[in-house]
């Protein structure tokens, strides 16, 4: 791939990345939410995997990133927490303040879980395809 | 002989407790009211603490529709996974 591309989106990756984690830690008091959040995230990965394609040298240094085993793991584990999420007592996570950050009960909860399983899900299926 | 009479019973308890479940449905047609969206709205913000509403109703009142949702998410992605998984060689 082409150099300039190659920089520009090493430069915009970070941007993307904070952007996908604001969605989704304000997606209790923003427009937004965890499908969002976690479809930003992945492309943030998309766009650096696409470019740093499999015959680039610095795709090795990427490749690392991603063990797939650990990441289907990841899914697994996430996928179960996440269904545990909505039958466990949630009023222990409930708070007395309300539009604030830190409220919101279980909804910021289950937001940043699912943001976590859309986001793995949907940047396993980008490596895999540029993989092949 | 017991157990059809089991079946039986079994099936007139289910029957009884869904005709009693449909009983507290809101009238046939009467959906101008909007019984249930006037809930979301009053109650939302106090019953979940999330200030949009639109995430209280998704992850609070219809947690389980969302769970569904994302159990087709993750077995799409397990199915693409399985596919593709070790097709060039042995390594990953």
């Amino acid at each position: 791939m082409d150099e300039i591309i190659k920089v520009t989106s090493r430069i915009l990756f970070p941007m993307i990345i904070v952007f996908g984690i604001y969605v989704a830690l304000y997606g209790h008091l923003n427009p937004g939410g965890a499908f969002p959040a976690g479809v930003i995230l992945a492309s943030g990965f998309a766009i650096l995997l696409i470019t740093h394609g499999s015959e680039d040298p610095e795709y090795e240094a990427l490749k690392s990133f991603f063990n797939l085993k650990s990441i289907g793991v990841i899914l697994v584990s996430l996928f179960t927490l996440h269904n545990l999420g909505y039958l466990i007592n949630t009023d222990i996570l409930k708070t007395q303040r309300f539009l604030e950050l830190w409220s919101g009960g279980q909804t910021i909860f289950m937001n940043n879980l699912s943001m976590l399983l859309i986001f793995s899900a949907f940047t396993m299926i980008v490596y895999l395809m540029v993989k092949q | 002989m017991i157990r059809k009479f089991a079946a039986v019973l079994g099936i007139a308890v289910f029957v009884y407790l869904l005709v009693n479940a449909v009983y507290e449905l809101p009238s046939f047609g009467s959906f101008g009211s909007r019984e249930t969206a006037n809930y979301y709205l009053d109650r939302g913000l106090l019953e979940t603490g999330s200030g949009n509403l639109v995430n209280a109703i998704i992850w609070d009142f219809r947690g389980f529709d969302t769970m569904g949702e994302e159990t087709v998410l993750f077995s799409a992605a397990i199915g693409i996974f399985l596919l593709l998984w070790r097709k060039n060689g042995r390594d990953n």
